[in-house]
């Protein structure tokens, strides 16, 4: 999928290679930023849109591996296509291991870059949604209060209300007012959708179910 | 008896014989008269022998008048000088009645002396009595002063003979010798006696004695002048060479009166010279023996001495070597520098230097001389031996090739280890060129091509087109096999495009990799591919040991001024080499790397000797070590 809202980033030291790469990916309608070294790469505020990050593995300073293994350990997923003059099996290995999306080796041919750049792209969409779905998720389950927690727990487990009042130590009428409120919070219509949900939002099951 | 002239004549005419006896008698008394030499008449008689005659002779030799005379006793002739023993002599003869013969200094009436050569004789009468003495003066000053100056030459002759520095001897006209001066009696230590005539031949070696005879006879009959040598015994019975030197000897009015010679001892000078000439064999068997060139110039430059080497090189006789310029035996375009050689051997005292000769039949062959100058005698001359260097200079033309072949090999295996940062080198313009290409291709397949797109995509392309040229240029440099060739350079230029070749790798192996330059340095002379080698192969040499560490990789390069050179230092953050390595590290085949020939080092060094410079290591105070390079601003390289 091309996203038309993709943006490229291009971080390559050699000029001359970045202001072409710039051109040609101008000339499919890319959105492109190029940065000389990964240092400023690393200093850029990434806006919300889908990107993706093509990089020369052989740079001065923070090669693109460094600056791969930064972007990971700062939990910044942005999907790479590395470009290299002379890779190596072992420095390509390491790339892919680190989640690269491609690794082409110059002088590549425009397609092989621009299907990357396109899957990388798609990836990145993809993710971005996941990731936003997900953080609804943890907002609709960071609006329920402990109570409330609690019982959704119980409830994705398929347990009845008299089961869970019974654990909890109340009644099974105020059992039935948190579920219809969790319900409403989670934004869930059924029960299967609750438990999706919580599955989704990765909810254990209570330690001590079992045991009660 | 007073004698008149003029009369007598006449009266002669009608004599008797009385008469006749009478004219006979008047004939003496005119004879009297008329001789030349001076006449006295004294009367025996008288004890007092008084003169009763004198002639005009006798007046004019005395300047006595006859009166003056007549009554005197011979007496008035003596004087102050007159020697009385003669006078005795004459009065003890004429008593004895004999005649008396003898000279004696008398004197004039004027008081001046002169000598008389005085002949006495008596006068007898019938009966034999002594009846008067008639005595005749001749007037010998002049033969007498001419006898006392012969006496005194021939005196001053045998005192100047006697004294003489050498043997004297003189013949007369049998050849026979009359005179030997004392040196020669000395020397012989024989008797003037036993020399004379023959004698003297006695003393001559029997084996010279022919020689010597024919040798005197022959000039003697010529009257020519000779010189001899032979053998004379000394007095102490050694035969000692002598020459002699004889002379044909003429008395004033040019008659041959005999020779004169003269006789030096000349053993001892004989024997210098045979002492010379052996040395002189001696050192012609050294020079000879010498296996190069032997020559000796004056300050013309022009041999006076040389060997048979010299003569063999340059094809010629002796004879012609004579007094020939040196500089004739030089081939043209080297003979300035002999000239100059040979100014500087006689101005500093030694000199060496390098040009070729050439043989008769027109080959060049390279000498090498070494000249001292030498003073002998009053003269100066410049001595010395020129070595051939045929073999020398083919050796060094050999290693030079072998060093050639082995900086190339080096300079292909440094440009092996950076092969994987050309190819980065090469892949950038490839990598710009294509993407530029395709994009075009991309704005002109939308239906309003940007143009100015278009534009700026190709002038990118032919940018990185030059670009790739450049690094494929600078490649070709330094792989081709080019000729060791100096030229002006800067260093920093130099440098500078050494760093644009390792930058890739510089950044493969994150090393970060600074440049210091010192403004405005000298040029130097140099083969600029083989000093970038040199500088290549010490930055890949400090990339290599900085691969390992996990320290800091940081590599600086630099340079700056030094005293009349230029230093280019290469300062790394590796792992530095012990002590004992650093000795060794220039040495062929030392190498710390698993797969080095361990040979860049060492064609580095050897390179920077080339150009007169020096190549060293030391150890950095925290991290690491420092490669110095220093070349010489001024020229003065092996070639």
């Amino acid at each position: 999928m091309n996203s038309p809202n993709g943006l490229v980033y291009i971080v390559d030291d050699d000029a001359h290679v970045r202001r072409s790469l710039e051109r040609l990916l101008r000339s499919v309608a890319l959105d492109v930023e190029t940065f000389d070294s990964a240092a400023e790469f690393l200093r850029h505020q990434h806006p919300d849109r889908p990107t993706c990050l093509v990089l020369d593995v052989r740079m001065p300073g923070l090669g693109g591996l460094d600056l791969q293994r930064e972007l990971s350990s700062a939990d910044l997923t942005i999907p790479i296509i590395f470009i290299t003059g002379h890779g190596t099996i072992p420095i390509s290995v390491n790339a892919m291991k680190g989640g690269a999306v491609d690794f082409l080796q110059k002088p590549f041919d425009d397609q092989a870059l621009l299907d990357a750049i396109n899957r990388a792209l798609e990836l990145d969409w993809n993710t971005r949604n996941k990731r936003s779905e997900f953080a609804q998720l943890q907002r609709h389950i960071e609006s329920l209060t402990p109570r409330e927690q609690e019982v959704l727990s119980w409830v994705v487990t398929g347990r009845l209300n008299k089961e869970i009042a019974q654990a909890l130590g109340t009644s099974e009428k105020t059992i039935k007012v948190h579920r219809a409120r969790v319900m409403q919070k989670m934004h869930a219509d059924s029960l299967a959708v609750l438990v999706r949900l919580a599955d989704k939002a990765g909810l254990g099951i209570p330690d001590n179910f079992h045991n009660s | 008896m007073q004698g008149t002239s003029g009369e007598p004549i006449d009266m002669l005419c009608a004599l008797t014989e009385h008469d006749e006896a009478l004219a006979n008698i008047r004939l003496c008394a005119l004879a009297l008269e008329s001789i030349s030499d001076g006449a006295l008449i004294v009367d025996a008689s008288d004890p007092d022998l008084p003169i009763v005659y004198s002639n005009p002779a006798f007046q004019t030799l005395t300047g006595y008048t006859a009166r003056e005379t007549v009554g005197q006793n011979c007496g008035i002739l003596r004087g102050a000088g007159t020697d009385s023993g003669t006078v005795e002599r004459i009065y003890a003869t004429l008593r004895t009645g004999n005649m008396f013969d003898g000279q004696i200094l008398n004197y004039r009436k004027d008081g001046t002396s002169f000598w008389n050569l005085l002949r006495i004789s008596p006068l007898r009468d019938v009966a034999g009595r002594i009846t008067h003495f008639v005595g005749l003066q001749t007037d010998i000053t002049g033969f007498k002063q001419a006898q006392d100056r012969l006496h005194e030459s021939e005196n001053r002759f045998r005192v100047l003979a006697n004294t003489a520095p050498v043997m004297v001897w003189m013949s007369g006209l049998d050849k026979g010798c009359n005179f030997f001066n004392q040196r020669w009696l000395d020397f012989t230590g024989r008797s003037m006696e036993q020399e004379l005539g023959n004698g003297w031949a006695r003393g001559v070696h029997p084996d010279d004695i022919d020689c010597c005879s024919n040798t005197y006879a022959n000039a003697f009959d010529r009257r020519d002048d000779f010189v001899m040598e032979y053998r004379l015994r000394r007095h102490d019975g050694q035969y000692r060479w002598v020459i002699d030197t004889g002379t044909p000897r003429y008395a004033p009015e040019g008659v041959f009166t005999g020779y004169i010679g003269s006789c030096i001892d000349i053993t001892d000078r004989k024997l210098a010279e045979k002492t010379s000439r052996q040395e002189k064999q001696f050192s012609n068997s050294i020079i000879n023996s010498l296996p190069g060139l032997f020559f000796m110039l004056n300050r013309k430059g022009c041999y006076v001495r040389w060997n048979k080497n010299a003569e063999r090189l340059a094809g010629h006789s002796a004879g012609e070597m004579k007094d020939r310029p040196a500089v004739d035996f030089v081939v043209p375009e080297d003979r300035e520098k002999f000239r100059q050689a040979i100014e500087a051997g006689f101005r500093l005292g030694h000199v060496s230097a390098e040009y070729h000769h050439l043989t008769k039949d027109g080959r060049k062959i390279p000498y090498v001389s070494y000249g001292v100058r030498a003073n002998i005698g009053c003269r100066e001359y410049l001595v010395g031996v020129e070595i051939d260097i045929t073999e020398r200079k083919r050796a060094e033309q050999d290693s030079r090739l072998l060093r050639d072949e082995l900086t190339h090999i080096n300079r292909l295996a440094t440009m092996g280890e950076l092969s994987a940062a050309v190819a980065h080198e090469l892949n950038q313009p490839l990598t710009s060129i294509l993407n530029n290409a395709q994009a075009a291709q991309r704005f002109l397949d939308r239906e309003q091509p940007d143009l100015n797109e278009l534009r700026a995509a190709l002038a990118d392309i032919v940018d990185d087109d030059r670009r790739a040229r450049a690094v494929i240029q600078r490649l070709r440099t330094l792989l081709s096999k080019g000729e060791f060739e100096r030229s002006q350079q800067n260093i920093n230029d130099i440098v500078r495009e050494v760093v644009e070749l390792v930058r890739s790798d510089a950044v493969a192996r994150k090393i970060t990799l600074s440049c210091e330059f010192e403004d405005d340095l000298p040029m130097i002379t140099v083969d600029r591919i083989q000093v970038q080698q040199v500088i290549v192969n010490l930055i890949i040499n400090g990339f290599d040991a900085m691969q390992d560490g996990n320290g800091r990789r940081e590599m600086q390069l630099r340079t700056s001024r030094g005293t009349e050179a230029v230093n280019i230092t290469v300062v790394d953050s590796g792992a530095a080499l012990a002590q004992d390595q650093m000795q060794c590290m220039f040495d062929p085949f030392f190498t710390t790397k698993p797969k080095g020939m361990g040979m860049g080092l060492s064609i580095s060094r050897s390179i920077v000797s080339a150009h007169g410079g020096r190549l060293w290591a030391s150890r950095n105070a925290e991290l690491g070590m420092t490669l110095h390079i220093q070349l010489p601003v001024t020229e003065g390289f092996e070639s």
